[in-house]
């Protein structure tokens, strides 16, 4: 029903486009000719940096585990119980990014737009599991979480209020995630031995998730020159792509690697429905939405 | 760091919106007097308008509470141990049929500025079923209902608009998500060889902003009149604050509130239990989803 909305408000925009562009004809023919300090229509490119916030974040992964924060458990018999905690909310695109888009303005108030956006300093986050009774063993846990280099591709239109000097323009569009992959750092350490007498254990993973459509929206202000134009604009995006595959990429116990032909389970997939293995688990959101500013500029290409 | 952007932006806004109001009046003078591209009905006006539609869950979670799921199946084996088999979906509380009643003010025939009342008022319910589930050393069946208790936010945008046919126009509106009521409704019940327990409770969350976007059009219909189809999406996480138990049976049998030994949990962003052995401590908070896309059709009139 989604996927039929989206192709329903492609083929709309389309729709609308073409009538534009047939009115802006009509209209401006029929007007009488004016001095161009800057043309109707357009092709533009625009540059930009800035920093974005976990917003609509998550504060906890699956299996109760925090992807931010930290977790004290105390002993209760047998089994372990929650004592202090601190868990704050997470969004794996959170940092700093880096913009590059290029537009075609159809007048001076209405365009679109077609944007690549990275995000080259992602925030890591860290998670501490305290006491932690894992396989029978009590064990202190620490997940350091990172994405790698998070890619998005944006097309959206954009509305603005004018061209020359000082205006406000929004922009609205769909996020189609080029690259959410996220590299974790996982060490479980023994509080009273482990298994076969390890004391700790070490993996490197990487988890790739299902491609899912997300939307973005900005706000901002514009300011032009003769020969450029300066902006800055609040930025949100909102975007939960679902885990797909996780892959352990190096593991060592006590300190010492394993080749991983004989780490068990290498690499396991997350599904929908089906049925539980070790190679097969639940699969679950994992969050990119996020609220930031970015500044730059733009020029007519 | 964000309330300060957000502050930043409002400021800057405002002071665009002034600045372009002023601007519009003189320069939109001339530009009504020489061409029919604007009709003259949308240069500064009030505006209202209502609207109905259906959102879908987007950006939503799969697990919610203790990673408990919110929608889907999970088949335990006999010995409550292993899988059998799950299906799992996302989900987001504030799936459902939205209305929408909103007034703005257009500072010229591009710009202008909305503030919108939004109802979820048939709010999509979520059922999560787990056989055999192994609660308390118990093979249990349990079933867990969540579904949204009619939320309502309140929504201040900026609205952005064009002309693209005689009678047609394109519009953007963005806009902040201040959340009025995120109430969630949850129904429990477990049955296992003892026999079955029931409860029903309401949750409550902190308060979070969170954000809104569409992109629609709108035609004209009369010289005061025009109907409008959007999609909108909102972006938005709450975070739960308190689990109250509002009614509780016993295999059918209703039991009085004030034999149960707790009857409400608070979750928080940090603490410390007291006495964890006994768990009435604070709960660590999780998220609990709102986002969702949709899509809207109404009328708006010119006030």
């Amino acid at each position: 029903m989604k996927k039929l909305f989206t192709l329903i408000l492609a083929c709309g925009s389309f729709s609308l486009f073409a009538q534009h562009a047939a009115f802006m004809k009509t209209t401006h023919t029929s007007l009488p000719p004016k001095k161009k300090t800057f043309p109707n229509s357009m092709w533009y490119g625009r540059v930009g940096i800035g920093y974005a916030f976990a917003q609509n974040g998550q504060t906890m992964s699956a299996y109760e585990t925090p992807y931010n924060g930290s977790l004290h458990y105390v002993n209760n018999g047998g089994s372990t119980t929650l004592g202090d905690f601190e868990v704050k909310k997470a969004s794996f695109n959170t940092g700093v990014h880096a913009i590059v888009a290029g537009g075609y303005m159809f007048d001076h108030h209405l365009g679109l737009e077609l944007a690549g956006q990275f995000n080259i300093a992602p925030y890591s986050y860290t998670s501490n599991s305290y006491n932690y009774l894992t396989g029978g063993y009590n064990a202190n846990i620490n997940i350091l979480s990172k994405a790698k280099l998070p890619i998005m591709i944006i097309p959206s239109f954009v509305l603005q209020s004018g061209e020359q000097g000082l205006n406000i323009y929004t922009r609205i569009g769909l996020v189609l995630p080029v690259n959410t992959k996220v590299e974790k750092s996982y060490r479980v350490d023994y509080l009273a031995g482990g298994p076969n007498g390890i004391n700790n254990k070490e993996y490197t993973l990487e988890e790739s998730s299902k491609f899912t459509v997300g939307y973005t929206g900005a706000l901002g202000l514009s300011y032009k020159t003769n020969k450029v134009k300066f902006w800055a604009e609040l930025n949100v995006m909102s975007l939960s792509v679902e885990l797909k595959e996780q892959k352990v990429t190096a593991f060592a116990n006590d300190g010492h690697p394993v080749p991983l032909q004989y780490v068990t389970p290498g690499t396991i997939e997350y599904i929908q429905s089906g049925t539980y293995s070790k190679n097969a688990e639940p699969t679950y959101s994992v969050p990119f939405s996020y609220v930031g500013g970015i500044v730059g500029l733009a020029f007519q290409l | 760091m964000r309330k300060i952007f957000t502050i930043f932006l409002a400021c800057s806004s405002y002071t665009v919106f002034a600045q372009h109001a002023q601007f519009a009046r003189v320069h939109d003078v001339n530009h009504t007097r020489n061409t029919t591209k604007q009709p003259a009905t949308d240069i500064t006006t009030w505006f209202g308008r209502v609207g109905v539609g259906y959102a879908f869950t987007q950006a939503g979670q799969v697990n919610s509470l203790y990673g408990v799921p919110y929608s889907g199946n999970v088949s335990y084996d006999n010995t409550g141990a292993t899988i059998n088999s799950f299906d799992y979906k996302k989900a987001s509380l504030n799936s459902g049929v939205n209305a929408t009643i909103a007034a703005g003010r257009m500072f010229g025939p591009h710009i202008g500025l909305e503030l919108a009342a939004q109802f979820n008022i048939a709010p999509a319910s979520y059922t999560y079923n787990a056989h055999n589930i192994t609660i308390n050393n118990t093979l249990t069946d349990l079933s867990i209902k969540q579904q949204g208790k009619f939320p309502i936010f309140l929504i201040p945008a900026a609205v952005f608009q064009t002309q693209v046919a005689a009678k047609l126009q394109a519009y953007g509106r963005l806009g902040l998500v201040l959340p009025l009521n995120t109430k969630v409704k949850i129904s429990l019940s477990e049955t296992d060889a003892t026999g079955s327990t029931a409860y029903t409770a309401e949750q409550s969350s902190n308060f979070s902003l969170g954000f809104n976007g569409a992109l629609g059009v709108k035609y004209e219909v009369g010289s005061n009149l025009k109907l409008w189809f959007e999609f909108n999406v909102m972006s938005l996480s709450v975070y739960t604050k308190k689990e109250e138990i509002k009614s509780y049976t016993d295999n059918g049998q209703p039991i009085p509130l004030y034999q149960l030994s707790s009857t409400s949990t608070t979750y928080t962003f940090s603490g410390s239990n007291s006495n964890p052995n006994n768990g009435t401590g604070p709960q660590a908070t999780s998220s609990v989803p709102f986002s969702n896309a949709g899509v809207m059709v109404g009328v708006s009139m010119r006030l």
